[in-house]
């Protein structure tokens, strides 16, 4: 059986959909979440930014937003952005309310995420004994980056659940500064438990 | 395999002789174990101590996927399953022998892994199994210390897997927690807390002291491997122990060491990503406590913060709670210089100020405010208090003063430290208060300190218990284990705990005395009269102050900003905060609502005024865009307001934004910055894009200038007709480079967008519609001059040499088709323009028609063939040349449309050229005359036609010509039968 994997960003909307959307169309499991307390998409104007709550579906945002102003946000990709979110799963989930199951590996999209992933697991008790590879990828919240960065996740993790790897934890290090080799992001890594 | 069956279910019988066939398929085998997990799963109530017995059996099976099941199903039966508790504890006797060879002899590096995460587990199951049943659980207690040995070895040897360490990280993790006592402080409720409180005072087999000093062993141990072991184990040790610091707090204080010796050391076997991420998970760990209410009064909190610092965590304050953001504060004046750092006995946790640094201007006024408060009733109140306490302290001050007692001397002079506190607080609510757990250099420090110290010091108080040492730097456990706990020469937390003691001892605080209050008459207090200043000495104190202020703001360090969006510079005498951006806007407001503009000489001062601040965002325009934006919306702020009082007035906004922009954009590389920039600015004037263009004709900034000017159209709905006007007029530019970016730049927006699409194409028609004129167009003005924005001169000069040619037409054509590459029905446009222009505009569109068939494509193509108006053959044929020749085979489809519409429409012969070579030999020798009616004894004719029988009889990649040369000569033989004259056969 193939290894799980979790990606994380703020709002499970632009960064980790990404991701989930790369992975999930060659073929690995994966589930994606975001660590925000609300749902936060940008408005038409900084202040006034359109928020939700964790597990309104995609589908919902996406008619909410077509009504206020489809001019506004087919221009700034969010239309497109919510149809894609839309065909992946249906609705954004919190990672500390949503998500039950254990991973193999879990990518944060922001080291603010990193931050949450490991203190949550540290506040459930770590009462599954069950070790997970925590690994931070620093990538900006904008549409180009996060296409960049789910590439780069994607070629990370066909590095991690590749036929040859056998022990991960002893070859996580080699894989990781293999990666850095090509892609120049800011990684943090850690084992955290379940 | 053997089993001695004791279960009753048959079918479970049936599943597990399956299962333990070795000479079955493997296949099988596995299949029978996975349905009888699915039996097991709807029916909990099966399992039994000795089933549980003959599942383990499988732990030694030879495949490696039966073991794995195994260890698998034991972890599903002992985690999620949800069993009864003390059938759990009950089958433990039956399992953990089998699972201990596993840990020991198993040779799958995986299954090991397993094994030792369900021993974590169990852990707590097997104490409280011992804890419960004290006479028969001997063997299990022996068995897992065994299992406990095993794990700890494999940090000593070093063949041992990443991945086993990280597993029996969290197996020790699970002993700690369980041989540790519960503290009162911790975030466990004591009810739900495995821990040595569990286990009775007299157990036969447990001894609650020595399963303590194992655990504060371990955990040394522990922390020792972060000098030798991978990031990988050093984060694993880091967040398993991160639920033990929640309910045992008591092993903080070392981690806490560990973060302040590597501020001056830190490990230098790990490289920088590695210790990165250590560093970064101990200050998640560190800073979650800090947020864990039971803690927040608790001694160590404030060496967590400290800690924190150490790593970093000032870069992030937003990540403390409220109290610990404070406190940052105060230690970032401090460190700035502006307080004296003022650390009493009391060490951090003491407010961090000396009134007695404050300038004594400060100290009045902030009195004199207090005393503005404060009604003059309580005044006279507090007055007659004073008095009254003043004579009460007179008359005590003739009485002798006891000297102090010794305890009290002692304890005044010496310095808390806040572990001691934490000990002090933990002592009267625990019979017996947990070790301080303490490092290996701490240790050697008590010793030597005891050694020193007196027996007269407090013979009172007596050690509940010496622990051996305790401290190695391995994890022998074994050894520390075997050391005789009687022996009382080592007493290292002897020493400790009475230290402790004797400070924890609560005496009475001596009365301080009151200090001497100094008699004085309050009186009203009324400020002079301010000073009459000269309009030059007014002029240059305002020119100096928005020097000292550009000066403050030039010494922040630009770094700062990429963190924090607004830096604090320093809290002001009202309790306020002073950031950056309220210095920008205090210089902004200075200029435009803080002087009196009613003399000239001040309008001067003011302009110089302004000139300084544009000298000084010049300096370094990247960091100080913020400042200029300040400085901008301020400046159309005031105008705004000015021209609704005064139309006459002169607006500075415009004037300044255009100075500054002619200053920066010469030498302006930045894009980001400058569009950016752009885009924030209050308003956009047309005179302002316009400067745009310089960007536009310089080949090496030109992507700036579209980038630019496409932001401005997306973003700035009010500016967006003047800048499609440039970016439209850019899609006709000479320069083909040029006008590629402008088109693709425009592409962007079509069709999809409802009002910047139709805009372009109704300039892409109006372009096109430009070629039936005589003429070109007069050009746009692509340059930008300073001051003279249409300079009529010039365009006229460039015009006189304006008239139709190649590259013009190429130029007006361009972005229609890139257009119609988008909306295919368009294309019918160009036909009805092209029928109507002169035949010499037809001649250079014509030439156009290899990038036509590109944008048209083959349905486009089709479409033509079947919908062209008269006039345009011509067109048509060229079309179908080019794309004839271009593909080796055309489609038959459009091969056909063709022959058809030449039929229909009775076209002459040279419409058969490009096509007749991928007729059938019928059809050819049936459409020889015609192509034979062409021949006017030109040459040019006679190449032609040569080049089209060439073409017939070549043959194609993969086939025959479809008629030789010989037919074709026969059939030339028989024109005549055609009705072609003999002169034209004969050319043929």
């Amino acid at each position: 059986m193939g290894k799980t994997f979790a990606v994380v960003c703020a709002s499970n909307q632009n960064r980790s959909m990404e991701a989930h959307h790369v992975l999930s169309k060659c073929g690995f499991q994966v589930s994606s979440y975001g660590t925000g307390s609300a749902v936060r998409l940008p408005g038409p104007s900084i202040e006034r930014p359109n928020i939700y709550p964790f597990g309104t579906p995609y589908d919902l945002m996406y008619q909410d937003l077509y009504s206020k102003d489809p001019k506004l946000y087919k221009q700034n990709g969010l239309l497109d952005m919510l149809d894609r979110n839309r065909k992946i799963k249906l609705a954004p989930e919190q990672w500390s309310s949503d998500a039950k199951e254990s991973f193999d590996v879990i990518i944060s999209c922001e080291e603010r995420c990193y931050d949450v992933i490991c203190e949550d697991m540290t506040e459930r008790g770590e009462l599954r004994n069950r070790p997970a590879h925590v690994i931070n990828i620093d990538i900006k919240d904008n549409h180009e980056d996060a296409m960049l960065g789910g590439r780069a996740i994607l070629q990370l993790v066909q590095m991690i659940d590749n036929e040859r790897i056998t022990d991960l934890d002893e070859e996580m290090p080699n894989i990781l500064e293999e990666w850095q080799k090509k892609y120049k992001y800011d990684i943090l890594h850690c084992i955290a438990y379940f | 395999m053997d089993i001695q069956y004791s279960i009753q279910d048959n079918r479970i019988n049936v599943l597990f002789d399956r299962a333990s066939d070795s000479k079955k398929d493997q296949q099988l085998r596995i299949e029978a174990l996975i349905s009888f997990q699915q039996i097991i799963e709807n029916e909990k109530h099966l399992l039994e101590p000795g089933l549980f017995q003959i599942i383990c059996g499988f732990l030694k099976d030879s495949m490696f996927e039966i073991r794995e099941w195994t260890i698998d199903f034991l972890e599903y039966t002992f985690t999620t399953c949800g069993l009864n508790r003390s059938l759990l504890k009950d089958s433990l006797g039956k399992i953990i022998p089998t699972v201990g060879y596993t840990v020991s002899f198993e040779e799958s590096t995986n299954i090991v892994k397993k094994a030792i995460l369900w021993n974590a587990g169990v852990y707590p199951l097997i104490y409280e199994r011992v804890c419960e049943n004290a006479y028969d659980a001997e063997q299990l207690w022996s068995t897992s210390t065994s299992i406990k040995s095993q794990i700890m070895r494999y940090f000593d040897s070093p063949g041992t897997k990443q991945g086993i360490k990280i597993c029996a990280v969290k197996y020790l993790q699970s002993v700690i927690k369980v041989q540790s006592r519960h503290v009162h402080d911790s975030q466990v409720v004591p009810q739900n807390d495995i821990s040595l409180a569990l286990c009775p005072p007299s157990h036969p087999i447990l001894n609650p002291l020595m399963l303590e000093k194992e655990a504060i062993a371990i955990i040394n141990g522990l922390y020792n491997l972060f000098d030798k072991e991978s990031s990988i184990v050093i984060t694993a040790i880091i967040n398993a122990l991160g639920p033990v610091f929640r309910s045992r707090p008591q092993y903080i204080y070392p981690l806490i060491k560990i973060v302040k010796k590597w501020k001056h050391n830190p490990p230098d076997h790990l490289p920088e990503t590695p210790l990165k991420s250590a560093k970064k998970a101990i200050k998640i760990q560190l800073t979650s406590l800090l947020r864990i209410p039971v803690f927040e009064s608790s001694s160590f909190a404030n060496e967590i913060f400290d800690s924190i610092l150490i790593l970093g965590g000032k870069n992030d304050p937003m990540k403390f709670p409220r109290q610990y953001r404070r406190l940052l504060q105060q230690k970032d004046g401090m460190e700035d210089g502006t307080r004296q750092k003022v650390y009493g006995a009391q060490g951090s946790s003491m407010l961090p100020i000396d009134p007695t640094q404050f300038a004594l201007p400060f100290v009045v006024d902030v009195i004199h405010l207090a005393l503005q408060s404060i009604p003059q009733e309580r005044l006279n109140q507090a007055k007659q208090a004073l008095q009254q306490r003043e004579a009460r302290l007179a008359a005590l001050r003739t009485l002798p003063t006891p000297p102090p007692t010794n305890k009290q001397e002692r304890r005044s002079r010496k310095t808390l430290d806040p572990r001691l506190e934490f000990v002090r607080e933990a002592t009267p609510k625990s019979p017996s208060p947990p070790p301080v757990v303490m490092t290996e250099d701490e240790m050697t420090l008590i010793k030597t300190e005891s050694s020193n110290s007196t027996q007269s010091e407090d013979s009172t108080i007596k050690p509940e218990f010496s622990p051996p040492n305790l401290y190695d730097d391995d994890m022998e456990i074994d050894d520390a284990a075997t050391v005789d706990i009687e022996v009382p020469q080592d007493q290292q937390m002897d020493v400790l705990e009475t230290e402790n003691k004797v400070d924890s001892i609560p005496e009475p605080e001596p009365q301080p005395l009151p200090p001497p209050v100094p008699s004085f008459k309050f009186q009203p207090y009324a400020l002079p009269s301010p000073e009459t200043l000269s309009d030059d000495q007014c002029h240059s104190f305002i020119r100096n102050a928005l020097k000292n202020i550009l000066e403050i703001d030039a010494m922040l360090s630009p770094d700062a900003k990429g963190k924090r969006s607004d830096v604090v510079l320093t809290t002001l005498s009202n309790g306020k905060r002073m950031s950056k951006n309220q210095l920008h806007m205090m210089a902004s407001r200075l200029l435009t609502r803080g002087l009196d503009l009613s003399s000239e000489k001040s309008k001067k001062t003011c302009d110089e005024l302004r000139e300084m601040i544009i000298q000084y965002i010049l300096e370094d325009f990247k960091n100080r865009t913020d400042f200029a934006l300040t400085w901008f919306d301020e400046e159309w702020y005031h105008d705004s307001i000015m021209l609704s009082e005064d139309p006459s007035y002169k607006p500075n906004y415009v004037i300044w934004l255009n100075r500054l922009l002619d200053r920066i954009m010469p030498t302006l590389e930045d894009r980001i910055f400058f569009t950016q920039f752009l885009l924030n600015v209050p308003e956009l004037q047309e005179d302002i894009v316009d400067r745009i263009k310089i960007f536009l004709n310089d080949p090496d900034r030109m992507s700036l200038g579209f980038y630019t000017i496409s932001e401005l159209i997306n973003q700035r709905p009010p500016s967006r007709p003047f800048c499609m006007k440039i970016l439209l007029a850019y899609c006709l530019h000479k320069d083909i480079r040029t006008r590629g970016s402008a088109i693709s730049t425009a592409n962007k927006w079509f069709p999809d967008h409802p009002t910047i699409g139709p805009n372009i194409e109704s300039f892409a028609l109006q372009s096109i519609k430009q070629l039936c004129d005589e003429c070109p167009p007069p050009l746009f003005d692509y340059h930008y001059h300073v001051d003279s924005v249409n300079d009529p001169k010039m365009i006229e000069d460039e015009n006189e040499l304006m008239k139709w040619n190649n590259n013009d037409v190429e130029r007006h054509l361009d972005l229609f088709l890139s257009i119609c590459s988008k909306k295919s029905e368009l294309f019918d446009q160009l036909l009805s323009i092209y029928v109507k222009t002169p035949e010499s505009m037809q001649m250079l569109i014509r030439k156009n028609a290899p990038k036509m068939v590109e944008t048209v494509g083959i349905n486009g193509l089709l479409n033509l063939f079947l919908t062209f108006p008269e006039g345009a053959e011509d067109f048509v044929l060229k079309m179908l040349v080019v794309y004839t020749n271009k593909q080796v085979t055309p489609p038959a489809q459009l091969v056909n449309t063709a022959k058809s519409v030449i039929m229909e429409r009775n076209l002459e012969g040279r419409f058969l050229f490009p096509i007749i070579a991928f007729f059938e030999k019928g059809e050819i020798i049936r459409n020889l005359p015609k192509v034979i009616n062409t021949l006017d004894a030109t040459d040019k004719q006679r190449d032609i036609v040569k080049k089209v029988f060439l073409k017939i009889l070549t043959p194609p990649p993969n086939g025959t010509a479809p008629i030789t040369p010989s037919e074709l000569l026969v059939s030339l033989h028989q024109m005549d039968k055609a009705g072609i004259s003999l002169k034209q056969s004969v050319e043929g």
